[in-house]
């Protein structure tokens, strides 16, 4: 029973810590955590999941595109970005598992 | 000795010639042309990258690399000419500022105005030449996608 208690406690505690930490970053950077997701998902899984040269040359485009790095791509482009290239869009998802 | 040497050269070199040949006809598999064409994008070669993946759809219908290269390579061509509408924008800017700017005012008492002007022009020139070939490098991008053999 105290293990179980124990178990509660401590994951109430890690699901605390990683909620003040995800608000923190929101608010220091400004950014939807789930649009940052894209980018940490394309330089870093993209690397290791799928074909490196397509996820370079896409992201590429998309800072040519928006001025910024894949990082720092909000919600709303993302979407352009989708409409606009929706093949290059759902292999990323798929890809990247976004 | 120098018979087998001379055989093993010609050897080598009609096998060079055939892979050649069969590279240049589109019969490699379609994920070399693919990444062939995306290596090209990178060294900013739109004309190689739209070629190889031309020849990747040659004899093969465009599998989901393939599409995703097609979108990849018309993006980066779309990327450049809106990079090259620009540029004109801006010369046509210089090239005839209104009269209420001072830029205008400016360039009236310029001694070099005459050879800016060239220069100018010659710029606008180039451009419209880089938007009639990266007009070109899509409408062949575009065809290569739409007749893909069945």
């Amino acid at each position: 029973m105290s293990r179980l208690a124990k178990t509660a406690a401590f994951g109430g505690v890690g699901y605390l810590g990683g909620l003040l930490l995800e608000r923190g970053l929101e608010s220091i950077t400004g950014l939807d955590f789930v649009d940052g997701l894209f980018a940490v998902a394309g330089s870093v899984l993209g690397a290791m999941y799928v074909n490196r040269d397509m996820v370079e040359a896409a992201s590429r485009n998309m800072r040519a595109m928006f001025g910024k790095d894949p990082i720092y791509i909000t919600e709303g482009e993302w979407k352009q970005f989708k409409s606009k290239y929706p093949e290059t869009a759902k292999w990323l998802e798929k890809a990247l598992e976004v | 000795m120098l018979d087998e040497f001379v055989l093993k050269a010609l050897v080598g070199l009609l096998a060079k010639l055939g892979v050649d040949e069969f590279r240049k006809r589109g019969w490699m598999p379609q994920s070399y042309y693919v990444r062939t064409a995306l290596l090209a994008l990178k060294r900013d070669d739109l004309d190689q990258a739209v070629r190889n993946y031309n020849l990747s759809i040659e004899k093969r219908k465009p599998g989901e690399r393939a599409k995703v290269a097609h979108e990849i390579i018309a993006c980066a061509i779309d990327i450049r000419i809106t990079m090259t509408e620009e540029k004109l924008a801006e010369i046509h800017r210089g090239l005839y500022p209104s009269v209420f700017s001072a830029e205008y005012w400016r360039r009236l008492f310029r001694e070099d105005r005459r050879e800016l002007i060239r220069r100018l022009r010659v710029e606008e020139q180039g451009c419209r030449e880089a938007l009639e070939v990266l007009g070109r490098l899509k409408s062949q991008l575009k065809n290569a996608s739409d007749v893909s053999p069945p």
